[in-house]
């Protein structure tokens, strides 16, 4: 990876009910796909994709949750959950995948800063 | 790393300026573009400046002005044009869009 390898941060706000969290999902799995660096991270209602026993089906939503355990096999390992959404909206750190680190709201800042380029979803 | 922050939502009907304001670090700028410009009036902005100061927040001239919020504004926000915000996006090391 040379040095002027530009980091990518999937900024996630919405639910997993949102048409945008999907896009954020394909996104993430392309650039991952072409092998480059990308961070995940989940603030607002972006957290609520996260939460463990979720089933889209019953309101005839595709149920994409389920392509987030394939995450390891495209190596995204950097996962990020805002500390202070998850208590605003009483969610315990209870996810359907693995290797999310939650971040206090300053910890989550400065690991956003880390990356050039940040899209938000 | 300095972040430019493109806030195009109002905080009278959804988050996104407390998410902005969540992430914001002293370097940074914050543009408020569109309906962004509603926020020069809205108590979470106001207490940001008073904490930070108003000289890392602008919004677009011609937006306030367009929904008559330059009026009633704060003065001491900078009214930029979109020249200006082109300048921004090179003075920055990278932007973040919240809409």
């Amino acid at each position: 990876m040379n040095n002027n390898t530009k980091h990518i941060a999937i900024l996630n706000a919405s639910a997993a009910t949102a048409p945008s969290a999907k896009d954020a999902l394909d996104t993430t799995l392309i650039y991952a796909s072409f092998e480059q660096p990308i961070s995940l991270f989940y603030q607002g209602e972006g957290v609520r994709q996260l939460v463990n026993n979720q089933d889209l089906t019953t309101i005839h939503v595709k149920d994409f949750l389920k392509t987030m355990s394939a995450f390891s096999f495209y190596d995204i390992e950097n996962i990020y959950v805002c500390e202070n959404s998850l208590k605003s909206r009483l969610l315990a750190a209870n996810f359907h995948i693995e290797n999310v680190q939650v971040l206090t709201p300053h910890e989550f800042a400065n690991k956003l800063h880390e990356h050039q380029v940040i899209l938000r979803f | 790393m300095k972040v430019l922050h493109l806030l195009r939502t109002s905080a009278y009907n959804t988050p996104d300026l407390s998410e902005c304001l969540a992430t914001f670090q002293p370097n940074d700028q914050l543009v408020l573009l569109d309906d962004g410009c509603y926020n020069l009036t809205h108590v979470l902005l106001n207490e940001f400046i008073e904490n930070n100061g108003a000289q890392c927040v602008s919004f677009i001239k011609d937006h306030a002005t367009a929904r008559a919020m330059e009026t009633n504004s704060k003065s001491n926000v900078n009214a930029i044009n979109l020249d200006t915000l082109v300048n921004l996006t090179f003075e920055c090391d990278s932007v973040i869009t919240w809409q």
